[in-house]
C-alpha cells in the first residue's frame, strides 16, 4: 500500500513534455549533430587517439564522442523542465546525423559504424541511461546529478561499443585495456557533466527572461 | 593500434574547432557589448531619482519606481 502510495506521488510528479520543449530538445540534437559533422570529419577521431597513443578501440567513445553526447543530452536535459530532455535530443542527434549522412553520402569511419542502425540503438540507449540516472538521482543536488549522469552515460555508451559494434568492426577489446578505458570514459563524463552544468545555468537564465 | 592513421582529417578537425571557437568567443563578445549598450542606454534615460533628504532619522526615501512588497 505504502510502495503504491509513493508510486502514485512520483506519477503526479511527472510533468508532460510540451511540443515546445520537443522542439527544443529535437533543435539541439539536430545542431548537435551537424556541429558533430563538421568538427569530426572521417578518419579524424582515430588519428587523434593515434597521435595521443590511447590504446583502443573505444578510447575515441571515451574520450570525445562520449563526452560530445554528454554536453549536448544534459543541457538539453537542464533547458527543458519536463522529463524526456535528455532522451528526445538524444534520439534527435542520432537520426539526425544518419539522415544527413546518407542523403549527402558523407563518408564516416566505419569503426565507428556511424549513421548505422546499430549506431541509432546505441545513442538511444546513451539517452536513456541519461534520461534514467537523472530520474533516479532527483534527490541529489543538480551538480551531482549532472556528474553522475555524465559519468555512467559515457560507461554506457562505451560498453555499448564493446560489445554490440566494436566485435564486428575492429574486433574485441583487450582486457588489460579495459581499466584504463573505463577509468578515462569515467573521469571524462565526470568533467563534462560538470562542464554542462556549469554552461547550462547561464543559459537557462536567459531562456527564462526570453519567455 | 588505432586503424589507418589519416593525418589530413585531423589537420581539417583541428582547423574547424579553432574556428568554431573563435566564431564563438566573437559572438560571446558581442553579445557582450549589446548587453553593456544597453544597460548603459537605459540608465541614461531613466529620469533622475528624487531622494527626500528632509526625512528625521536619516531616512531616505527613492522614488525609483519601485513597488514594495509590504
Amino acid at each position: 500500500m505504502g510502495a503504491l502510495n509513493i508510486f502514485e506521488n512520483r506519477a503526479v510528479k511527472l510533468t508532460v513534455v510540451s511540443p515546445k520543449e520537443v522542439a527544443l530538445g529535437a533543435a539541439l540534437g539536430g545542431a548537435g549533430a551537424l556541429l558533430f559533422l563538421f568538427v569530426f570529419p572521417k578518419g579524424s577521431i582515430s588519428t587523434l587517439m593515434h597521435v595521443l597513443r590511447v590504446p583502443g578501440p573505444g578510447s575515441g567513445i571515451a574520450l570525445v564522442v562520449g563526452p560530445f553526447l554528454v554536453l549536448l543530452v544534459l543541457v538539453s536535459s537542464l533547458l527543458s523542465p519536463a522529463k524526456g530532455g535528455a532522451l528526445i535530443a538524444s534520439m534527435a542527434f542520432a537520426v539526425s546525423y544518419t539522415l544527413v549522412v546518407r542523403l549527402f553520402g558523407i563518408a564516416t569511419d566505419p569503426k565507428g559504424a556511424f549513421g548505422s542502425a546499430s549506431f541509432v540503438a546505441a545513442i538511444a540507449l546513451f539517452g536513456l541511461a541519461a534520461e534514467t540516472v537523472m530520474a533516479l538521482s532527483g534527490a541529489l543536488s543538480q551538480v551531482w546529478q549532472c556528474v553522475l549522469t555524465g559519468a555512467l552515460a559515457n560507461t554506457v555508451l562505451l560498453v555499448f561499443y564493446w560489445l554490440v559494434i566494436f566485435p564486428r568492426t575492429v574486433g574485441w577489446v583487450k582486457w588489460k585495456d579495459i581499466p584504463l578505458l573505463t577509468g578515462a570514459c569515467l573521469v571524462c563524463g565526470l568533467v563534462t557533466g560538470f562542464v554542462a552544468w556549469r554552461v547550462s545555468a547561464p543559459l537557462a537564465r536567459a531562456v527564462k527572461e526570453k519567455e | 593500434m588505432c586503424g589507418p592513421v589519416d593525418f589530413g582529417a585531423l589537420q581539417t578537425c583541428i582547423i574547424n574547432l579553432a574556428a568554431l571557437s573563435l566564431a564563438a568567443i566573437i559572438a560571446y563578445g558581442v553579445c557582450r557589448a549589446i548587453s553593456f549598450y544597453r544597460k548603459h542606454n537605459s540608465k541614461r534615460e531613466r529620469p533622475e531619482e528624487k531622494v527626500l533628504t528632509h526625512l528625521p532619522c536619516g531616512l531616505a526615501v527613492r522614488d525609483s519606481g519601485e513597488r514594495s512588497n509590504s
